[in-house]
């Protein structure tokens, strides 16, 4: 019975608007950010690597699921779709999880309408990767697939659970930008070093040097400890973490994927089991 | 249009998203103020460093706010009932202002009620803080003009709504990544070993190859200008702006094309 759901779902994706503006945005950053590398490297002779935005993408993908999930899930609201569904017996799980594999499977390819054309552009433009092996890059995308299936089913269950369309849109994208600016603010305060070195020019012109200075900003003790089990805990940490990955300590992707897979089941038995008490009206 | 003005102030103060709006702002600008409560020693720099969150919820309010117009027939009986567009037009950017600035006066009155007590005072003259808070009225203005734009041109509630938000992080994100390249500084520290040192290791200032020169700079400073987040940003950093006298005729140039632009393509629009 859920594989007539899927067909529906599927046919509402292919002629669905904000999936064709999602897939567009993401394959614009695809060819821009390697064209932009290149043309930096051919005016100011800086090395550029394909390594460095190859992964940027991960970073924008909660705020495109925020946007896409909660148009495609609110029409359903909107124009009784939902209450078709309902009153035609499909049992609200099946509903959910057709919807759920509806969702995930439009982020994927979202990702690689990015994925495909940096490739396509930036290997011919700026080589081949230097810091990532094959394995490394395997191994990091499918960490981003758990992270893009984290987001699908937070802001599916919000979708799910907000009948207003407007309002349930502006929460998952609100949710989406806190969730990154969050990831940025906590990752900006683990990467502060222990001590720093500061040089200045002084009133007369000299240089002055102030090495290995203690740095008031670096967290420590139990607060350091709090913010790193939530930089591997929420996905919009995560999306940056990966961004600004150095290839080392591959165990971290692991435990990431590990938080990803269990952030997303809670999320989603909480979203079931509330889908399934909520008056649809 | 003092009809049309009385009743969207009656639905404004009776709207629960505009007393969430006000509240959520409040309790921001609080925790904002314990959380700067260790960097600071005076509220300079928190006075005005709050348009971002202002036009970050204006935005939400005013899409949903103007999209409800259209989703719960006001705008079709507003029409009907032989109100001209213009004075539709009119009378929502004037309440949906007055919504933002009521948000940042209440952002700024926060400040001050909590930062003076638990950071300290505020070193600015008077006429300081008088020219940079009609800047800021002038700037949250001009975001206002641009969210109704939308909400006005955009029919559809959760279109506008998301183009809306969409927008206003857009802004904020353009604004600062501008700002971070033009205020580079001109040389950077660049290291070498140096065995004469005690450290083992000197440092020179070199010319720095992501400082913007000539016509590049200029389109960036007039980019940073242009836009509403911007101007914010300018004048968040806790004392005039070089460029303060400029800044206010920037922002009227943003309400007046972004007005003048809304009218016209309203005028003419097929509101079914």
């Amino acid at each position: 019975m859920m594989s007539r759901l899927l067909r529906a779902n599927f046919m509402r994706l292919v002629k669905n608007k904000p999936f064709y503006i999602c897939i567009a945005v993401m394959a614009f950053c695809g060819i821009y950010l390697p064209v932009t590398d290149y043309s930096k490297m051919i005016k100011s002779g800086t090395v550029c690597i394909p390594d460095k935005n190859f992964f940027a993408f991960s970073v924008c993908m909660g705020v495109v699921a925020a946007f896409f999930i909660s148009m495609f899930i609110g029409t359903e609201y909107s124009c009784g779709t939902m209450r078709n569904k309902i009153a035609t017996g499909r049992s609200r799980v099946k509903v959910y999880f057709a919807n759920l594999i509806t969702v995930y499977a439009a982020l994927l390819i979202i990702c690689a309408a990015y994925v495909v054309p940096y490739l396509c552009a930036g290997i011919p433009l700026l080589g081949d990767f230097r810091v990532y092996g094959a394995e490394q890059i395997a191994v990091m995308l499918v960490c981003i697939g758990f992270i893009v299936f984290a987001y699908a089913v937070i802001f599916l269950t919000a979708a799910t659970l907000v009948q207003n369309k407007a309002s349930s849109a502006v929460g998952c994208i609100m949710a989406a930008y806190f969730l990154l600016f969050g990831g940025v603010y906590i990752n900006s305060c683990l990467m502060q070093e222990e001590f720093t070195d500061n040089v200045y020019l002084n009133e007369s012109g000299e240089t002055v040097q102030e090495l290995h200075k203690p740095n008031p900003d670096y967290v420590d003790g139990t607060k350091r400890k709090i913010y790193e089990f939530i930089n591997d805990v929420l996905p919009g940490n995560q999306s940056f973490s990966i961004m600004m990955w150095d290839g080392s300590d591959m165990s971290r992707i692991y435990r990431m994927e590990l938080f990803s897979s269990a952030f997303a089941a809670v999320s989603m038995t909480v979203g079931v089991i509330l889908f399934r008490r909520k008056d649809l009206k | 249009m003092s009809k049309l003005l009385r009743a969207n102030f009656v639905r404004l103060f009776k709207n629960r998203l505009f007393h969430f709006c006000t509240i959520f702002i409040f309790a921001a600008a609080v925790l904002a103020v314990f959380n700067q409560a260790k960097y600071n020693e005076v509220i300079d720099g928190m006075l005005f460093s709050g348009i971002a969150i202002v036009s970050v919820v204006s935005a939400v309010f005013i899409s949903i706010f103007t999209g409800a117009e259209y989703s719960g027939g006001t705008m079709r009986n507003k029409l009907c009932t032989g109100h001209s567009r213009i004075a539709v037009y009119g009378a929502n950017l004037a309440v949906c202002t007055t919504s933002a600035l009521i948000m940042h006066i209440i952002l700024i009155a926060a400040v001050v009620c909590f930062g003076i007590p638990v950071i300290g005072k505020i070193t600015l003259s008077f006429s300081e803080i008088t020219a940079m808070f009609l800047i800021s009225v002038l700037v949250v203005t001009a975001y206002a003009s641009v969210y109704i734009l939308f909400g006005m041109l955009i029919t559809s509630k959760a279109a506008g709504a998301v183009s809306a938000v969409i927008l206003s992080f857009l802004l904020i994100i353009s604004a600062d990544t501008l700002e971070r390249i033009v205020n580079a500084p001109e040389y950077r520290p660049d290291f070498f070993i140096d065995e004469k040192s005690e450290t083992g290791s000197s440092a020179e200032f070199v010319p720095n190859s992501n400082y913007p020169t000539g016509t590049k700079r200029k389109v960036m400073e007039i980019a940073l200008n242009i836009m509403p987040s911007g101007q914010a940003l300018q004048i968040s950093g806790g004392e005039p702006p070089e460029n303060a006298a400029e800044l206010p005729l920037y922002a009227i140039a943003d309400i007046a094309v972004t007005t003048t632009a809304g009218i016209l393509i309203f005028r003419r629009k097929d509101l079914k």
